[in-house]
């Protein structure tokens, strides 16, 4: 008994973070490009987005957002595209008309009100020749599930549990295979504006910002890379007041998985145009995993400001979920 | 997972006796689809799975029968809407197009189409 309340307490204390600065967050990932740039600048994260698959749902939410809440939408994919096949969906290396998202969100303070409005699009997408053929197979495989077995009548058959299920497998598999063995250039854009006397009427824009994004992953290592170019700036307030500077962000990252093992490392420069300032930000964030649930976690890196910026991470994790810590 | 049916009605196509006529069934909107290709009352299939360009017959040979298409539709993009087209090279009417929606992302859509050929 004495040896199991001794395991739980180096468990425990293993678990304890020892690091130099408590509110450095282990930057995860700021630097892809975020789904929705609206909801990112305003610092909300809705509980409800309306997602209207139709325009008439479409001018309901718009109607909607006037008295506070949150929409996303995909135009292209609210109408009928009768020849936009799957293969052209997947072949498409410029899908900038389909992937173009437009999100907003309204809210009201007790002084104020605020809408955010954002878009974001892939400019390009281009997948490895065997990440192709390896959707194009995945592909296949459910087009011969799918078959129509006639009855002695010629009425069609349901499909069997066992062949449902094996479809959206594979489905599934080929939203995995997406995520490998591709290139990719997005873009995103972001306002939030507000009023001062609680009316949508009298709005004026405070913040924008924008994002431009370079994703590889390469098929035959388990890497991901990502470059970043942002400038978000502040509209209409001073500049000098720090918090609303004008920045311009470069930066990197590169994520490896293999395994129990995932590694990730980021680098950002920083230069606030307002103050004429430069900055640099890099971090490094290790994790293994033990067991299922238990990760050993290992992170070192340093933050923005020049004071109070370094970090030290060492510890175990435990997980109520199997989400990996990373970059 | 809830699976939608549609059945539609007989419809009746003019063909040239010395034409070949020919059927592609396009799925659009970004999604998956199979069908089954059939003369009614016959045990022959004359395709499945992916129809483009398959030789139904010559105009002569298949008048007075009735040809089934059936197509199953998985919804594999963000578009819950189904649009299906059977393309009959040669036929009068050529094209048809039949539009649906489904409500989950989950679902899946099957279409039974009958044409009648005549002279």
């Amino acid at each position: 008994m004495m040896k199991r309340i001794k395991l739980l307490i180096v468990i425990f204390a293993a678990n304890i973070v020892h690091a130099q600065n408590k509110n450095f967050n282990a930057p995860v990932s700021d630097l892809y490009i975020p789904d929705v740039p609206g909801f990112v600048l305003s610092d909300k994260a809705p509980a409800s987005v309306d997602k209207p698959s139709n325009p008439r749902a479409f001018g309901v939410s718009l109607l909607n957002l006037r008295n506070g809440g949150a929409v996303e939408v995909t135009p292209f994919w609210l109408v009928s595209n009768p020849n936009f096949t799957f293969e052209k969906w997947v072949k498409n290396k410029f899908p900038v008309i389909e992937t173009c998202n437009l999100s907003g969100t309204t809210f009201k303070t007790d002084s104020s009100s605020v809408l955010s409005v954002g878009a974001r699009s892939q400019l390009v997408r281009v997948y490895s020749k065997t990440t192709l053929k390896d959707i194009f197979d995945k592909k296949a495989e459910i087009v011969k599930l799918l078959i129509p077995k006639l009855d002695s009548n010629d009425e069609p058959v349901d499909m069997t549990y066992a062949d449902s299920i094996a479809v959206f497998r594979k489905l599934d598999e080929i939203a995995e295979l997406k995520k490998k063995g591709f290139f990719a250039v997005e873009l995103a854009g972001a306002i939030i504006g507000s009023s001062k006397n609680n009316s949508f009427k009298q709005l004026s824009s405070e913040r924008s910002g924008v994002w431009v994004n370079l994703r590889w992953s390469p098929i035959i290592v388990p890497v991901n890379i990502t470059a970043v170019a942002r400038y978000s700036w502040a509209n209409n307030t001073n500049p000098k007041i720090g918090k609303d500077s004008s920045f311009l962000d470069f930066g990197g990252s590169l994520n490896y998985e293999f395994k129990k093992l995932s590694l990730a490392a980021e680098y950002v420069y920083r230069k606030d145009i307002s103050l004429d300032k430069n900055y640099a930000r890099f971090s490094f964030v290790g994790n293994y995993a033990i067991t299922e649930n238990i990760i050993l976690v290992s992170s070192i890196g340093k933050n923005f400001s020049n004071v109070d910026d370094m970090i030290t991470v060492i510890g175990v994790k435990f997980a109520v979920s199997r989400a990996k810590l990373s970059l | 997972m809830s699976v939608k049916r549609r059945t539609e009605d007989v419809k009746e196509v003019k063909v040239n006796p010395s034409d070949e006529i020919s059927l592609s069934v396009i799925i659009g909107n970004g999604h998956i689809g199979s069908s089954t290709v059939k003369f009614r009352f016959t045990s022959d299939i004359l395709g499945q799975g992916e129809i483009k360009d398959l030789p139904i017959g010559k105009g002569s040979a298949i008048a007075g029968k009735t040809l089934r298409v059936a197509t199953r539709v998985l919804i594999a993009s963000p578009n819950k809407k189904i649009i299906i087209t059977h393309d009959l090279k040669n036929a009068v009417p050529s094209e048809f197009v039949y539009r649906d929606e489904v409500s989950d992302n989950h679902d899946v859509f099957t279409l039974v189409a009958d044409y009648f050929f005549t002279l």
